[in-house]
């Protein structure tokens, strides 16, 4: 016999990143379809065209507090949304940018509501990742692309591959060991600069980048020097870029390896013919 | 029917012309759809602002620029343009010109928006406990919720 299902979901969409231009038709459909919309955004103007959308909107910025740890805000952010799943409600939760990109509470809901039996899944959106290689002209399949969120490379020890891009994330908060606070500040952001320092030179040249919200704005593309980045102006919605620094070293090694595998495959090839 | 031998002068001309019309035209539509939308729907966002505002829908002039490939990065000459005829208050036309997000957000009656939805640390013993971690914090956190949903 089977078990009777219980009549909740969740889905978790993006709104993607800048008002009227990202949000996709399924992603909308979803908003217009649910009992419940959770609104996870960045700016109170976006939320205020999302509340258009649905006549039951409910915000989870009234979670957030300085000083409050982030992982109890998260937390209760999924708690909130649980409980309307679990009240067999249909739920969406409705998160700036692509809704699985460095969002725990996304990916937290999906995990706990499957994990009780109710359908639950995620719609991708456009995200400031995204925002980021149009606005920018980087391709990340030329050099690759490496993200970190910029406390990681404080908290832990991360290998960087100076050949490559490195995309760092919540650097206006790098070295928050609280996980209470919104912004730390020039001293914070010098000791990531002495970590990046290791394999950049202090001469080279990154991008602090912002992607734009509302549609009568452009993004925030500010070229400094690595060693000007302690005082430059970084905000919580700031990323930060780093272009290569070294070209990519061939491997020779592999490229011998290569070539004897590729006689052998065309010997065989003339073998069989 | 007009036929032009393709590469012509003429043709180019054409299609140059045909591409102006279609441009003018579409700015045209977009400010009188626009203007319709916003003569039609009461603005009501900020109660705290007067009367002069009301018949701008400044989410909906937002949502329109944002939808359409004209406009999109449209240079401030062409918001005035848009914005021409439309009863609006002088800050909120000053705001939306000099793409002042902080003031419309303002103007709007938001308070800027905490953006960070990711923890620095991914595994979950310092997830749960950042070394700060008390006793009884499950109350706090009845607490915190309580207060805030109030």
């Amino acid at each position: 016999m089977n078990a009777i299902r219980p009549s909740g979901s969740l889905v978790c969409v993006g709104l993607g990143m800048t008002l009227g231009s990202h949000l996709g038709p399924l992603a909308r459909s979803h908003i217009e379809q649910s009992d419940v919309v959770f609104a996870g955004l960045s700016d109170g103007i976006v939320e205020l065209w999302l509340s258009r959308m649905h006549p039951d909107v409910r915000s989870l910025q009234p979670y957030y507090r300085e000083g409050k740890s982030r992982m109890q805000t998260y937390r209760q952010m999924v708690e909130a949304i649980l409980t309307e799943v679990r009240a067999g409600k249909k739920v969406c939760g409705v998160f700036y940018g692509h809704p699985g990109v460095f969002a725990w509470a996304p990916h937290k809901s999906i995990e706990v509501a499957r994990s009780e039996g109710y359908p639950a899944h995620m719609e991708p959106g456009i995200s400031a990742e995204d925002c980021l290689y149009a606005d920018l002209g980087i391709d990340p399949g030329r050099f690759g692309c490496q993200h970190y969120e910029a406390s990681q490379l404080l908290f832990y020890q991360r290998r960087i591959d100076p050949t490559a891009y490195l995309v760092l994330w919540q650097v206006g908060l790098v070295g928050d060991q609280s996980l209470a606070r919104f912004s730390t500040g020039a001293a914070y952001r010098q000791l990531l600069v002495d970590v990046l320092a290791r394999d950049y030179p202090l001469e080279h040249e990154v991008i602090i980048y912002r992607t734009a919200t509302l549609p009568i704005q452009q993004a925030r593309i500010e070229r400094v020097k690595l060693c000007a980045l302690p005082q430059a102006d970084i905000g919580m919605a700031d990323t930060v870029v780093i272009p290569p620094a070294r070209a990519m070293q061939v491997d020779h090694e592999m490229r011998a390896k290569l070539d004897v595998l590729d006689r052998a495959m065309s010997d065989a090839v003339c073998d069989v013919g | 029917m007009l036929c032009l031998r393709l590469g012509s002068e003429e043709a180019k001309v054409s299609v140059r012309e045909l591409h102006d019309v279609s441009v003018r035209q579409r700015k045209l539509t977009f400010c009188k759809t626009f203007r319709i939308a916003a003569l039609s729907m009461r603005f009501g966002l900020n109660k705290r602002h007067k009367g002069d505002y009301q018949v701008f829908d400044v989410i909906d002039f937002l949502e329109s620029v944002g939808q359409d490939a004209e406009w999109r990065h449209a240079d401030s000459e062409a918001l005035a343009v848009a914005l021409t005829g439309v009863q609006i208050g002088p800050e909120l036309r000053m705001a939306i010109l000099a793409r002042d997000e902080r003031e419309l957000q303002a103007l709007l009656g938001q308070d800027p928006f905490c953006c960070l939805i990711n923890p620095a640390k991914p595994d979950e013993d310092q997830e749960e406990c950042d070394g700060s971690c008390k006793e009884g914090e499950d109350e706090d956190e009845n607490k915190d919720k309580s207060t805030d949903d109030d």
